[in-house]
Order: structure tokens, then sequence, then C-alpha cells
């Protein structure tokens, strides 16, 4: 097993900067998930990595020793790619034994070997069989098993799970991670899907257009986003803008267009005085009432002042929009909370009514302005 | 980058050898043709291009009309084709659709042999019907500009009725249901709608035939009388010992076919690749047609043209069992025999051109799968000099542009004095010249069909084979060559076949010593064993169908690919 650490990579297709000076550290044993949308320099990282790509700057290193320009025959990293790449021309078996047979291992000793990484993937008793023949969620554990026959240092994953229909990829992406835990091999895995890397990683790094947003575990991506990007790419958010008026002691004072709020510090650095901030808090963190008058900031509660616009039944949930400062804002509720405002047959409020929005103080962020 | 020096190597030593094998010849050829007594001077240029006494341009308006001539009828034999094989639905015509195309595989010598039986004056067909009505001499007798223009529209049509089909196969139906839905009439939609959508495919195979039909050597050789045709006189002129004409001619000739091959190749690259793509269309089924008498019709009508295609060869066959010299006046040959086929397997002076040919055609293929694979692969899938694919891509198909008269007169000019890189011998004279002509005539055809699997070659099959541990050698041998060896065997297996019916650069090139089938054919003709120039033609075109079809078996048809 081995430990990671890439050092100011700098990399460029055609003179675009496709990744741009990164830095991060991935642990022993650990299962870690770069994400970001397509084009953000996550699969190049990999590439990187399983050095397919050289960097034009920077390096790679497995424990203590530099990668940078070795060969990727050379690095044991077992990869799983996103077509899966399986030899067409060869059984499941040959292709399952063909790292082995690159690192001349002997027959006698290859068998097993081969067996094992199959059983490990539940594949067993279908060495013959040619992979052509096998349906996607069977191809791509043939290649899960093909990556872990050569009990790589590293296990590196291109979005292995992309092409399986929605059912087997959540059954698939469990079953990955138990064995992944189990073997305890070093996992990067690559992914534009925030919600398996959420389910996955023990931690992830959010990559946008080439360059590292954040890093950190799947609750502190989520609760507490550095930026605006990642606030909206890990799930949804709410954007007001603000100014921050006044910095005091447990909170900021911060005005935007529909008033001013107080707003817990929390240990977090915040702008100075003066500074144009971005109000962000999700969805699911909103309660709605309908008593705007009542309605002041109790504790650690932040109220906004809204007008109704619609609630719409989103089977789980009631997604709620409402007027706030002529922004348009979400709110998900459970139907109880939603049958509080809309009363036991959930008929639609006038459109314009005055309803309030609250939010716990800390789950509302000031991020930098856009 | 220190990991790509093999590679490298490999390509600077590709590189050297396209250099040696066709730019060299080329320059060679231009710049002797722009001597003269060891100066330079454009004399030779202002002796063809003598409007006063316009000799040598006649043969190019002859060339040129000649190949005008054959594009049309090669469309209009070829389209009517395309049409009836995909839009209508009849008995037979799936085994229809696939004689339909094997013209193209009867090597030129062998079509023109079949002609000659059929329609010159010695012909099968005007001696019958000078017996039927009792006429005093042999009507419809072919010769000269029409016995060429027959030959030619036999072997070329293939290439409409393929571009034709391919191009009906692939329109979106729902186009014409749209026409069809605003009222518009079947003549309409035929008009407006189809026949648009068919224009690159016909200006392709328009471009495609006239340079073919620009180059053919062997119809207006045998049935060009006093017709002249550019690519004879320069055979002509080598004859005469008027060699400074014959490469003028040669220079000429070569620069209307590399500009016809740019023509085509920018034509290529500008129509999007497949037809218009503009909605999800369903590919046209063919139309059922529902009137019992249109089936039957139709079935007749596809028969009846079957027929008329495969009489050439019919003809062959009939004529191969001909005893020589027992068929002179007599309306039909009244003499059988096996000889001239078991000649082949028990006289040594028969199986003689046999084996030269074989063996040429062999090395020249072997040749051709090695240099050819190298080529694909820097033009069709390395990606780490991007520059070199386009360039390469162009050197190795130039020689397929070029006709066979022109490259072995490149040749004789090249290798009639000695060389370092031919280990200070010269070539002309001897047995190696063939094959060496042979290679650089269809290396283009293994160069495309390899290049074709390369390109459908997934990269992702090589980087997870590398980063499974293997070395270059491992991938190759057991990822790369796997799955590309189809192309390979495809294009060797079309190469050698063509290589064995080789007449054109043949006839230029060969000594007594190496002499190949195609000019044994020529000759027994000439000493009227028609019997015997039958067998072997039909011997010939057998051994072609059989590893025709063993190619298509390997590679599940892509043979079609490499002709377009």
């Amino acid at each position: 097993m081995s430990r990671v650490r890439l050092q100011d990579l700098e990399k460029s297709f055609n003179k675009t900067s496709v990744v741009h000076g990164l830095s991060l550290e991935i642990h022993e044993g650990e299962f870690f998930s770069l994400l970001g949308p397509s084009g953000c320099g996550k699969t190049t990282t990999l590439r990187m990595i399983a050095g397919f790509e050289t960097p034009e700057h920077g390096k790679i290193f497995f424990n203590n020793e530099e990668v940078t320009f070795k060969k990727p025959s050379a690095r044991n990293t077992g990869m799983v790619f996103q077509n899966y790449a399986l030899f067409p021309h060869l059984t499941v078996f040959e292709n399952v034994a063909f790292g082995l047979q690159a690192r001349k291992i002997p027959p006698a000793e290859m068998r097993p070997r081969v067996q094992e990484a199959l059983q490990l993937v539940e594949m067993a008793g279908m060495e013959s069989r040619p992979v052509t023949q096998l349906s996607g969620g069977q191809q791509q554990r043939v290649a899960l098993a093909r990556a872990l026959a050569i009990r790589p240092a590293i296990l590196l994953l291109d979005e292995p799970l992309s092409n399986l229909d929605a059912q087997l990829r959540k059954s698939t992406r469990a079953e990955l991670k138990r064995l992944q835990r189990r073997l305890g091999i070093t996992t990067i895995y690559v992914t534009h899907d925030q919600e398996e890397a959420l389910a996955l990683s023990d931690r992830m790094a959010v990559m946008n257009h080439g360059v590292l947003q954040q890093i950190g575990t799947p609750q502190e991506i989520y609760n507490a986003p550095q930026n605006l990007f990642v606030m909206n790419f890990i799930g949804s958010c709410n954007v007001l803008r603000g100014r921050i008026a006044e910095q005091r002691e447990s909170f900021v004072l911060v005005v935007h267009e529909g008033g001013q709020i107080e707003i817990p510090r929390l240990n977090r650095t915040i702008a100075p005085a003066g500074a144009a901030v971005t109000i962000a808090f999700r969805p699911e963190h909103v309660r709605v009432t309908r008593d705007p008058a009542s309605a002041k900031t109790t504790g650690d509660e932040i109220v906004f002042n809204g007008l109704w616009q619609t609630a719409e039944f989103a089977g789980a949930h009631w997604l709620v929009a409402v007027l706030v400062a002529g922004t348009r804002c979400f709110a998900r509720m459970t139907p109880e909370e939603a049958q509080s405002i809309l009363g036991a047959g959930f008929e639609a409020l006038p459109v314009g009514e005055r309803v309030a929005l609250h939010i716990a103080g800390k789950n509302v962020r000031l991020l930098e302005a856009e | 980058m220190k990991r790509h020096t093999s590679s490298f190597l490999l390509l600077g030593i590709l590189m050297l050898l396209l250099g040696l094998l066709i730019y060299l010849p080329m320059i060679e050829l231009l710049r002797e043709s722009l001597q003269e007594n060891g100066r330079w001077s454009i004399a030779n240029y202002r002796r063809f291009f003598d409007w006063g006494q316009p000799v040598y341009l006649r043969a190019l308006w002859g060339s040129v009309n000649i190949s005008l001539l054959t594009v049309l009828g090669s469309a209009l034999l070829g389209v009517p084709l395309a049409i009836l094989f995909t839009r209508f639905q009849f008995p037979g015509r799936k085994i229809f659709g696939v004689l339909v195309s094997l013209p193209i595989l009867l090597p030129p010598l062998v079509g023109v042999l079949a002609f000659y039986f059929l329609v010159s004056e010695s012909g099968i067909i005007p001696r019958l019907l000078q017996k039927i009505f009792s006429l005093s001499s042999a009507p419809l007798v072919m010769r000269g500009v029409p016995a060429i223009l027959l030959v030619h529209v036999y072997s070329f049509y293939v290439f409409f009725y393929l571009f034709a089909r391919n191009a009906l196969q692939s329109l979106d139906r729902s186009l014409e249901e749209a026409a069809s839905g605003l009222g518009a009439k079947t003549w309409t939609i035929w008009r407006r709608v189809i026949m648009p959508q068919l224009k690159p495919a016909l200006i392709g195979a328009s471009l495609l035939v006239f340079m073919n039909s620009m180059a053919s050597f062997t119809a207006p050789y045998l049935f060009g009388g006093n017709w002249r045709y550019l690519a004879v006189e320069i055979y002509n002129a080598k004859l005469n010992g008027d060699m400074p004409l014959a490469l003028t001619q040669a220079v000429i000739l070569a620069a209307i076919s590399i500009f016809f091959l740019l023509l085509i190749r920018g034509y290529e690259n500008r129509r999007p690749s497949g037809a218009s793509r503009g909605s999800k269309g369903v590919a046209a089924p063919p139309r059922v047609t529902t009137a019992r008498w249109q089936k039957k019709l139709l079935a007749v009508l596809g028969g009846v043209l079957i027929m008329v295609l495969m009489l050439p060869q019919l003809i062959l066959i009939l004529i191969a069992f001909v005893k020589n010299g027992t068929w002179t006046w007599q309306l039909l040959p009244e003499q059988f025999t096996f000889e001239n086929f078991t000649a082949v397997f028990t006289s040594r002076e028969a199986a003689r051109p046999w084996w030269n040919s074989l063996w040429m055609s062999a090395f020249a293929t072997a040749g051709g799968i090695v240099v050819g694979t190298v080529a694909a692969y820097f033009a069709a899938y390395q990606k780490h000099w991007r520059w070199a694919r386009g360039g390469i891509d162009l050197s190795v198909m130039l020689p397929w542009a070029v006709p066979g008269t022109v490259i072995a007169i490149m040749l004789i000019i090249l290798f009639d004095e000695p060389h370092w890189f031919t280990g200070g011998k010269i070539l002309i004279g001897t047995a190696a010249i063939l094959p060496v002509a042979y290679f650089i005539r269809h290396l283009p055809l293994q160069f495309r069909a390899t290049a074709a699997s390369f390109s459908n070659f997934d990269p992702a099959l090589d980087e997870a084979a590398q980063n499974l541990g293997a070395k270059a050698g491992l991938r190759f041998r057991r990822i790369i060559l796997p799955l590309i060896l189809p192309g390979i065997v495809t294009g060797a297996m079309m190469a050698f076949v063509i290589a064995l019916g080789e007449f054109v650069s043949s006839i230029l090139l060969y000594t007594y010593d190496n002499q190949p089938l195609s000019i044994a054919i020529f000759s027994e003709l000439r000493l009227f064993n028609l019997g015997t120039a039958a067998a072997y033609s039909v011997l010939l075109t057998v051994l072609i169908g059989v590893v025709m079809w063993l190619a298509q078996k390997w590679s599940g048809g892509t043979e079609e690919s490499v002709w377009g």
C-alpha cells in the first residue's frame, strides 16, 4: 500500500491549462475521490498518477519515491477504465491473468491468483467466457478483478460506475466500498457524481477548471464548503448578496437587500467590515413559517422575510419557492412541515403572501463574493 | 523523450524507405524528363505540348475523352443497380447484390481477355449473330473506343454501385417521409430530396473512376487499335527506345493522377463522415413490392442483369476447356479437353509462370505487411508525432494514384544504375524488380486495410496493458497485433491476389527468367493458344475468389472500405 503525494502539478493540452498548481496528499489505505465537472482535470490527474501523461511541472511521489517520469508499466498501479478496456479477444481468465503474465508469474501460481481475484468480485466460474459476452456489470467486475490481480499498491478508478444503470450503480458502489475496506488498498476514485463521492470517500478533493477547490472529508465538504462553486456542486444552495457591516465579538452584522442579519462567528475567518460577501444556505436547512411578524432572530436562528411563490410536490419532500428581496430561494420541507403551512389539504398559498425563512446560524455560510 | 527512442528510430526508417521507394523515383523521373543531352531543358515538354503538331497531345485527349465517357457509362449502370438493390425487395436480392460487385475483383487482363472472346472480330457474339441472320460479315464487332468503353464500364461501374449503395443505405428515411407528408410526389422527392444527398457519393465515385480510367492500360492496349491513349503511348515510346518521350508522358500522366488523388482527398475531408446526420434516422429498409408480378419482374430483371454481367466469366470457363488450335472458323468450339488445366500441374514449363508469380507476389506482400503495418501505426494510431500522420498517409497513398505504367517507368529510371541501397547492383533486368514494383503498387491497399483496423483500435486497451505492467513487446504481441490482424490479413490477401494477375507494370519490367502469370496469359493469347490463356485466367479468378472469400470470413467484411 502506498501514500501518494502530488506536488504542484501542471498540465496543459494545446496551451490550455488542464491541471494547475495541484498539490495534495493521499494517505495509505485511504479511499480518495477526485470530484468535479467534466473538463475539471480530474481524469488528467488520474492519468498522470498512472503515468499515461507526464506533467509539465511538478512531481508525483508514491511513498517517498518520485515516479513522475516512471513508465506506466513500472508503477504497479491497478486501473479500472471508464469503458473497462477489457481485451476483447481474450477470455475472462486471460484478461485477469494478463498482468500476472507480464510479471512472469509461473503458471502454477497464476491460476490461484486469478481465481482469488475473480472470487473477490464474485465472478468465479466465468473464467472461460469471452469478455464480449458479458453484461456491463460483469465486465466492470472483470476489469476490477484484472486490476486487483496484480496486487497493486494503488487502485485507480476512472468513473468505473458511469456505464452502469442506476440500480446496479448503487449496489456496485456498496460492494466496491466493502472490497476496498477489506483489502485496505489506497484507492483514487475519479467521478463527476457528487453522491458517489460523498458515499464512498474517506476524503475527497473538489476540482474546477484544473484548480483544486477544497479537500476534506465528505462531511466537511458538504457542511463547510469553502466557496460557492463547492457549495453549488455538492448539493444545491440559495445565494443572497450582502456586505459585512460590522464585526462583533460573537457575530457579524451583514446587510443584504432585504435587511440585516446577525451571523454567528463560530470560529470562522470572516472578511473585514465593508467587504462584499455571498450569503449561502442549503434548501434542506430552511424552515418556512407563515408568520413574519413574530419572526425574529432567536438564539442562533437567522430569519429572512419573503414573499410566497410556489410549492411543488417532489415525492419524498416539498420544494417551496420564496422571493427574498427579489431573489428566488428554495426550501426543502418534509410533508409534515409543508402541511403546517399549507394546511391539511396542501392548498396553495396566494402568490405574494408574506412568509419567513428560518435557518440555523451554523448553516448559513458567508462566502467570498463572486 | 527518452522512452520513445525506438519508436522514433522506426519512424526514421519508415520515412527513409518511403523516400527511397516513392519520392526518389518520382524525383528521378521528373529530373530526367527535364534533361536533354545532360543539360536542363524543357524541350521534352515543348515536344509534347506542340500545338502545331499535336501528336502527343492527341493521346492525352484520347485518354481524357474515354475517361469521361467511362465515368458517364459507369454511372448509368452502377447507380440504377444500386437503387434496384437497396430500394426494392425481390427474390434473389441478396445473392445478386453480392455477385454484382464481383467484377472489381477481376484482374484487368482477365476481363479484357473475356471481352476479347466475347465481342472481338472472332468473338462468339458477332459470330452467333452472323450465323443466325446469315450476314456476310459479323455484326456488332467491338474494337477501338467502344470495346475499351465496354471493358471500362464493366470494371468500374462497381465503384458507382458501391458508393451509391452505401449512400442510399445511410439515407434518413424520415426526410422522404417529411417530403411526402408535405405533398411531394415520388419524382420530386427523388429530384429534390434524395439526389442532393447522393451528390457527395456520386462525385467521389466519378473522381475515382476517372482516375482509374486514366491509368487503365490493358483495355486500350489490346483493343485500342489506332486510338491513342496516354498510358499506352508511354509503353510504346519506351518500346521504340524514345525514353525522353516516355518520361515526359509519364510525368504528365502522374501529375494528372496525383491531382485527382488530392482532389479526392480534399473532397473526402470536406464532406461530413456519413450522410447528413440531422436527425436520428432509421436506415431505410428495402421497399417490399406488393404486387406479385412486380416481384417476378424485378427478379427476372436482376437475373438477366447478373447473367449479362457474368457472361464474360462464363465464356472464359467455356474456352478454358477448348483444345488449343481447334477453334478457328467454327461458330462454337467443338473439341474440349482438360489439358489446359492439367498442364499447370504436370508440365514444368506451364507451371513456371505460376511459381514466378506466386513467389514474387509473396515477397511483395510480405514487404507490404511490414511496411504497411508500420506506416499504418504512425499514420492512424500513434499520437506522439501528430505532424507525421498526414504526411505518411499521403505518401503511402501516392502509388495508389500513380498508374502502373508510370510506376514501371519510374523504376526503370531509378534502378537502371547502381545505388548504395541496392547493394551497388542494377535491379533492372533481374528478378528482383517485379516484387519491388508489386510491393510499391499494392502497399496502399495493405496500408489502408491496416490503418482501418488501427483507427478502430481503442488506445485504452494499450494503456490497460501498460498499467498491468506489460512492456512494449508483450503489448504488441498479445494486444495490438491480434486486434489489427484482420486488417493486415485482409490487406495482404488482396494485395497478394492482385499482384498474382498484375499486368501493367509487369509488361514493362519482366525478364524472360521471371515471366509472371499475366505475361504468360498474354503470350499464350498471342500464340493463339486460347484454351491455355483462358484456363490460366479461370484458375487465377478462382484463386482470387477463394482468397477473397477467406479474407471476408476473417475480417467480417472490411474489404469494401478498402476500395472506397
